[in-house]
């Protein structure tokens, strides 16, 4: 149709070039898993802001190349819809990470005070913002609303108590990306003693508690579908 | 828990062979480089791409192998004779028949009866479904 836009080309190769340790295809893979582990997890999952911004950055840039291609280009369109894609899983991540800090966020904050330096970012920066702003406005609400009516003695919120806890002991669809062998499932009562071990074939598929899972959705063993 | 649409914006990914009526060099897509594209050549392209290039009337949509009469058939009779669940052709077939159906039926030789056979093997695996559910 035209002729090959030198510079949209160009472009092309220097952002690869980057990404050293990881092209945009491969960034963009993860993230999907992310999401769709993030869809099915019970719990809020580590943050992974990194392949956030490493997509945006993609986006901006071909954005920026896009701008300088010609009207009626047919990379245009193409390159568009794939941007609404990409943005779209984006947008559908971070709505899913701020539905459970809404729902959970005296846990997840609790949990996050008690992360070591070099433990694994359980919140981005924003999200950590946007968890401390919604847990004032819950407690200033409840504090207004009900508690300064009630007796002294009355007046505190228990955390333990009162907050809400991602419910661990749900049961989710997974899929094993590897062999993994003796992977411990607990009884699911404390009273029950039977123990169990289950070996993962790569590729099958399998049903089960997220409580011992978790680990293994971290580290990419499985991904939850 | 996950949206109809969203199972179908996975099936998207799959890819699907078309062929163009229009030549191209290549697309460097984020997800990948996809092309180039010359007139009457086969290349292989994810299926959102597919759909908008027929849309656009660009492409004709190469069928995925597994989508003919035949093979469907037999598919169907395997599935229905076994116990358990069968490998499937693909894991989005049942979103793929649906998109390639509704967008690009002229390009599929008997849509209709390859309509039915979809359908009745999912019924299958549904029915299969229902019952081991029975059973926990």
């Amino acid at each position: 149709m035209s002729t090959p836009d030198e510079s949209y080309e160009e472009q092309d190769e220097d952002s690869e070039e980057e990404e050293v340790e990881m092209t945009a295809a491969e960034a963009l893979a993860k993230l999907e898993e992310a999401w769709l582990n993030e869809k099915f997890a019970p719990d809020l999952l580590e943050s992974k802001s990194d392949l956030v911004d490493c997509m945006l950055e993609q986006i901006n840039q071909m954005e920026e190349n896009l701008r300088k291609c010609k009207k009626g280009d047919m990379r245009i369109l193409i390159h568009r819809m794939e941007i609404d894609r990409i943005r779209f899983i984006i947008s559908s991540y971070l709505r899913r990470r701020l539905e459970k800090i809404e729902m959970f966020h005296q846990e997840i904050l609790h949990r996050d005070s008690l992360r070591k330096e070099d433990d694994p970012l359980l919140l981005s920066e924003e999200e950590l913002r946007f968890a401390k702003d919604y847990a004032d406005g819950v407690q200033s609400h409840f504090k207004s609303l009900v508690l300064t009516h009630l007796p002294q003695n009355f007046q505190k919120l228990d955390r333990e108590k009162t907050a809400p806890k991602p419910d661990v002991d749900s049961y989710v669809f997974l899929k094993a990306n590897r062999d993994q062998d003796q992977v411990l499932i607990e009884p699911e009562l404390d009273d029950d003693p039977s123990a169990e071990v289950v070996d993962l074939v790569k590729d099958s598929q399998y049903i089960m508690r997220f409580r011992p899972l978790a680990p293994l959705v971290a580290d990419g063993t499985v991904s939850l579908i | 828990m996950m949206d109809p649409s969203e199972v179908e914006f996975l099936a998207e990914k799959e890819l699907v062979t078309i062929i163009p009526n229009f030549s191209h060099n290549k697309f460097y897509l984020i997800s990948g480089d996809i092309g180039p594209f010359n007139p009457g050549l086969p290349v292989d392209v994810p299926l959102w791409l597919a759909i908008n290039m027929k849309q656009r009337q660009k492409c004709r949509i190469q069928p995925p192998e597994w989508m003919n009469v035949e093979f469907l058939e037999a598919k169907k009779q395997e599935e229905k004779e076994s116990a358990v669940f069968e490998a499937v052709m693909n894991p989005h077939f049942m979103e793929m028949s649906k998109l390639l159906l509704t967008h690009a039926a002229d390009d599929i030789t008997n849509a209709d009866e390859v309509h039915a056979l979809i359908k009745d093997l999912w019924d299958i695996r549904a029915a299969k479904l229902r019952q081991s559910v029975d059973k926990l």
